[in-house]
């Protein structure tokens, strides 16, 4: 708790006479709470302000400013549509990634930005994760290939490799990754744009994982030693 | 082989390693059939214009 965090709000009554600290928490503004449970604490008791619409409140937790509505507690300000829950992370000749606690229940649909590059020729892939197992069968995708004038379809089904993420060569991939659905208990989607290396290559590619499971986490796996950096974003549900 | 697993660089262990293995060899078939096959339709696609008389620059703009 900070030092201008409080537990109760009081209400003053008529010939009161205030102490210093009555007076200096006064003088802090919006009344500042620990959390939302101290908050809500901390209203409505003996010789406390009953909470009523316009009130405002600071939540150091999540470093929030709230209002209250008359019938709940309002963020100030707008809420984000993509929110990152995986800062860019950077990897150095590796050929396999985990992340777990990524995908949770705040978001429905996530985004991975992926950019690599490798010394050899390296097919990145991604496969999903739940209490820090790797799933790995049951992934299916579509892929056309666009180079020149050139446009080929391939599919594969049922498959153990993962999603196709990206091909890195000597120069940069760069992957645009939306999953769709991997906390919810159900078949998860994705949908890839990505440039190959020593392109520019065009992939476009969509699938699914059909098993009805939760997803917490994901690996990227690479035939070979793979260099760069990835992101996640979640997207927000409400406004 | 290294993995970075939930940001801290190591090396893997002798399972990861197996499974990545097993992981590398089905993914390297599975690969070499894409190309198999994309290099069997580049083939016929070929042939095919030879057999038009056409160059792929006429097929597309006889398409558009």
């Amino acid at each position: 708790m900070g030092a201008n965090a409080q537990t109760s709000v009081p209400a003053f009554t008529a010939g009161q006479i205030l102490t210093a600290a009555e007076m200096t928490e006064v003088n802090t503004g919006i009344p500042v709470f620990a959390t939302t449970t101290t908050r809500d604490a901390a209203f409505g008791g003996t010789g406390e302000k009953v909470l009523a619409e316009g009130q405002f409140a600071y939540i150091e937790a999540s470093n929030t400013t709230q209002y209250y509505d008359g019938a709940a507690w309002q963020s100030v300000g707008t809420t984000p549509g993509l929110v990152c829950v995986k800062a860019e992370t950077a990897f150095t000749s590796v050929t396999s990634i985990t992340v777990d606690n990524i995908f949770t229940s705040n978001y429905t649909n996530y985004r991975v930005l992926f950019r690599a590059t490798s010394s050899g020729s390296a097919t990145a892939y991604i496969k999903m994760r739940a209490s820090g197992t790797t799933s790995s069968t049951n992934y299916d995708f579509q892929l056309v290939n666009g180079y020149s004038s050139s446009v080929v379809a391939a599919r594969a089904t049922g498959g153990t490799d993962g999603w196709r993420l990206g091909y890195a060569l000597s120069t940069y991939c760069a992957s645009d990754f939306m999953i769709y659905g991997p906390q919810v208990a159900q078949a998860t989607q994705f949908t890839n744009t990505t440039n190959v290396g020593n392109g520019p290559e065009l992939q476009v590619i969509s699938g699914q994982h059909t098993l009805t499971n939760s997803y917490d986490g994901m690996e990227i796996a690479s035939t070979a030693a793979i260099t760069g950096v990835y992101a996640v974003y979640g997207y927000s549900k409400a406004v | 082989m290294k993995i970075l697993d939930n940001d801290q660089m190591r090396e893997m262990t002798d399972e990861e390693t197996n499974a990545y293995s097993i992981w590398l060899n089905n993914v390297k078939k599975q690969l070499q059939a894409e190309q198999k096959a994309i290099a069997e339709r580049a083939s016929l696609k070929q042939a095919t214009l030879e057999k038009l008389g056409l160059t792929a620059e006429e097929v597309a703009a006889l398409l558009s």
